[in-house]
């Protein structure tokens, strides 16, 4: 579904992401963790067209898109939500929907308030008096809009209490079903929890790749990026 | 006082009112966007006055065909100073500063081509002016219909920005534009019809001023300042903050110029007195009148 092939990218001369290929398949959710500064969003920024790689190619269902605009990639159905700023503040929660479902005729907001319920009663609120967790939820439920078959999240996490870590994982895994999903993550256990397979970056380089499983039993990536003893 | 003096007063207010908030909301919805202040604002409104002055002058036909050329060429030309010279700024990657001082380079060749095209001298619309008398006050079907028309367009940009598909993704872009962009909508296309808007109100708020005064090429030089106080003591940006700012000034000048009188002051202290309330309101309240957080402070140059 989506590929990316040996991308660097960064800022002016400074090469935050170098030379760095994933892959996402169908219905899949991939995680890709790391320390703070090692490119994942970076990385992810490039994928959604906001910066311009210096060198590699993206391809999203074996099209090329490498330094297309990102409305033309929601057009073409991905979705992103960045990790901060991700929602219209001085919009009502059901005007960020609109927004969410521009490109689309008709707005179904049906579904998408099944699988995040505390947005219907909130409906006609201000997105900027939302709380963290429920901005967030508000932040997925925005992109989810245009239907997308990929979905791009940047630390969908950051900032929220434990439990609702654990709540928002649980509505990630149920979105899975009708969309693919490339997900960025400070919290890395429970996104591992949650995905296929996983990514490991340091220092802006793919240092390991593999199965969830994979990533959880291996001792020396417990020790260093998941906090294990 | 007498009834009739009061009733002059209120009048005046609200027709001064009307002007400003024309002019305020286009000078805001472009800020709100962008994040500058656009000097160049001020010739607009006089462009859109002089625009009519083709229309019903040399032409000879009515005012109100001048209002909707005013309108449609104002809104074109600002458009044009986005395309030629804030697009490319903005492409490449310029800071608030340059934006404002390229406004204010704008502003000065269109003020001068003005005067270079329509001369110096004052000029005035070709208007047939009938008085009536309100509560012994009086007022022209002109003043009449300026009040009438703001409020209309008022009430239209309200419609549109809270039922519109175009008026909320303005609202969008103009509060997250990355996020605005990765909903799928084409920002640079919206910021045109946003041009479009503002600077078409600036015109129709320059012919307001000339039908109630004159036409001369530093008519909206004139009004710049007031302008620009009606938007900060608003709230910059805001919308609904301009239109009570805006009558805010209209009254705050014509019974500040009746104090000044009856201090035996000069009323030459009238332009002061935008400023003296400025600075009251940012004192009680320093966001303005409907003041908002600050949001992704780069707006759509990031």
């Amino acid at each position: 579904m989506l590929s990316v092939e040996n991308i660097s990218s960064g800022y002016g001369k400074m090469m935050v992401v170098q030379d760095v290929s994933i892959r996402v398949a169908q219905g899949e959710i991939v995680v890709i963790i790391g320390p703070n500064g090692c490119g994942k969003s970076t990385l992810m920024k490039t994928i959604f067209g906001l910066i311009r790689p210096a060198s590699g190619r993206i391809f999203f269902r074996e099209e090329d898109i490498t330094g297309i605009a990102p409305f033309w990639l929601a057009a073409k159905g991905i979705g992103f939500v960045p990790q901060t700023d991700n929602v219209f503040q001085s919009l009502t929660v059901m005007e960020n929907l609109e927004m969410g479902g521009y490109l689309s005729r008709h707005i179904d907001t049906a579904w998408v308030f099944d699988i995040f319920p505390v947005l219907k009663e909130r409906r006609r609120e201000k997105a900027g008096s939302l709380s963290g967790g429920e901005r967030q939820m508000l932040a997925i439920a925005r992109a989810l809009m245009t239907s997308p078959d990929l979905l791009l999240l940047d630390e969908p996490s950051a900032g929220l209490a434990p439990r609702m870590v654990e709540t928002l994982m649980g509505k990630i895994k149920e979105i899975r079903q009708s969309t693919s999903v490339l997900m960025i993550e400070q919290n890395a256990k429970s996104a591992l929890g949650i995905a296929d397979r996983g990514y490991i970056m340091v220092m802006g380089k793919k240092v390991y790749e593999g199965t969830s499983k994979e990533i959880l039993g291996h001792k020396d990536i417990g020790r260093l990026y998941l906090g294990k003893k | 006082m007498p009834l009739g003096n009061l009733a002059q007063i209120v009048i005046n207010s609200v027709i001064m009112g009307s002007i400003y908030v024309l002019i305020a909301i286009g000078l805001t919805m472009v800020y709100r966007v962008l994040r500058f202040a656009n000097f160049s604002h001020a010739e607009l409104v006089t462009f859109g006055a002089y625009s009519a002055y083709m229309v019903n002058v040399s032409l000879g036909l009515d005012i109100a065909f001048g209002l909707i050329a005013a309108f449609i060429l104002t809104g074109l030309l600002g458009i044009a100073t986005d395309v030629l010279v804030f697009r490319r700024l903005r492409q490449k990657g310029s800071g608030t500063v340059s934006m404002m001082i390229a406004s204010i380079g704008i502003g000065l060749v269109l003020r001068q081509s003005i005067q270079e095209i329509w001369g110096p001298d004052i000029r005035w619309y070709d208007l047939s002016v009938e008085s009536y008398s309100v509560l012994g006050a009086s007022v022209t079907d002109i003043e009449i219909a300026i009040v009438a028309v703001s409020i209309a367009l008022i009430v239209l940009l309200h419609m549109m920005f809270t039922h519109t598909k175009l008026g909320k993704a303005m609202r969008g872009v103009s509060d997250n534009p990355q996020l605005a962009m990765a909903s799928g909508i084409d920002t640079e296309k919206i910021l045109l019809k946003v041009w479009f808007l503002g600077a078409g109100l600036a015109g129709a708020g320059g012919v307001f001023m000339g039908a109630d005064t004159r036409l001369i090429p530093i008519l909206g030089w004139e009004m710049l300042l007031p302008a620009f106080a009606v938007v900060i003591m608003g709230g910059i940006g805001s919308f609904y903050g301009a239109i009570i700012a805006a009558y805010l000034l209209g009254f705050a000048e014509n019974f500040g110029v009746l104090l000044l009188s009856d201090l035996g002051l000069s009323t030459g202290y009238r332009s002061a007195i935008a400023f003296i309330v400025l600075i009251l309101v940012l004192i009680l309240r320093p966001g303005g009148i409907m003041g908002r957080r600050e949001n992704n402070a780069a707006g759509l140059r990031s």
